[in-house]
């Protein structure tokens, strides 16, 4: 069996063929669609190449156990959870630290449904975030704008404003969670206002 | 750059997480993208948590035109292990209940044989 036979199935698909007969077959179709993302994770947390590698192999061991005790529905955030839970798991049991459950360890569904985004026809939503991004400050804002208005890229913004490349994402990532952190703010009082009246 | 044009991309900025292509986050770790494909990736990269901390872990990566082998080796040991695990029935509810009922209906039944075999020879 080769992945490339089954790459018309979704994550979804596969998994259920998975449920329904046992055949570990399925499970490697479907892991190896993330063996770049797994590697890559495990490379940012361990920073070692073979460190990395034996990494990625536990960690398909630890899905395909896991599995089997638990019906998985988001397949590609779960598996994004047990992968950085077992780096930082390595790093603790390395360095004795404690390992701090965030926000971000829950398995979540994918954010399909942004709010904001039905609200996309509306001119009001543009009024709103051509006034929210003014609110941002001058690292976050220069970034977003050099990114999504002119279409810069990172090693280009990296070039202009003298941030790493790495900086620049986190300023344009961290913009844009604010971003729509403002703009949810200013709906609500311009919703509650129009209420009132 | 027009009015509307500027508009979309301003709408742009509430764009959604989307699935990158391994083959494409692969070219791009590898400079192998045209400008244009380069900047989707990286507007992708925004959003996609998953993808965005593999990128910034691959670029630690010294030689990135090995990463395809590397790939390659990880996908051939795990279809390796794989193979050598049999096919497993994977956990049924119905299953794990049936165990204890089968084991008391046979002790139920041992008894009462030895009850009968008493009651007989007594």
């Amino acid at each position: 069996m080769t992945a490339s036979q089954y790459n018309d199935m979704t994550d979804a698909a596969l998994l259920e063929h998975y449920y329904h007969d046992g055949n570990n077959e399925w499970m490697g179709v479907l892991m190896q669609r993330y063996t770049l993302l797994l590697y890559g994770v495990c490379m940012k947390y361990l920073k070692n190449e073979e460190a990395s590698k034996d990494a990625v192999q536990q960690i398909f061991l630890k899905v395909i156990a896991e599995l089997r005790k638990y019906q998985v529905t988001y397949f590609k955030s779960w598996l994004y959870m047990v992968a950085r839970n077992y780096c930082l798991m390595q790093l603790r049991d390395k360095e004795k630290i404690p390992l701090q459950v965030t926000e971000k360890m829950m398995v979540t569904e994918p954010d399909e449904t942004d709010k904001l985004l039905h609200l996309r026809q509306k001119d009001e939503t543009l009024e709103i975030l051509q006034e929210s991004l003014k609110e941002l400050n001058e690292e976050q804002r220069g970034c977003i704008t050099l990114f999504y208005l002119q279409k810069k890229s990172y090693n280009e913004i990296a070039e202009m404003t003298g941030y790493t490349p790495a900086l620049v994402k986190s300023y344009i990532q961290n913009g844009k969670r604010n971003l729509k952190i403002i703009m949810k703010k200013r709906m609500t009082e311009k919703n509650s206002y129009n209420g009132n009246t | 750059m027009g009015i509307p044009d500027m508009n979309n991309e301003l709408f742009n900025i509430l764009s959604k997480a989307k699935d990158i292509d391994q083959q494409k986050l692969l070219d791009y770790m590898q400079d192998k993208l045209s400008p244009e494909e380069r900047y989707e990736i990286e507007k992708l990269l925004i959003d996609a948590e998953f993808e965005s901390d593999a990128a910034e872990g691959l670029s630690q990566i010294r030689d990135k035109k090995k990463l395809p082998l590397v790939m390659n080796e990880l996908n051939r040991q795990f279809i390796k292990k794989l193979s050598k695990r049999r096919k497993h029935p994977l956990n049924k509810p119905g299953l794990s209940l049936m165990i204890p009922v089968i084991t008391t209906i046979i002790i139920l039944f041992l008894i009462l044989m030895f009850y009968l075999l008493l009651k007989r020879y007594l």
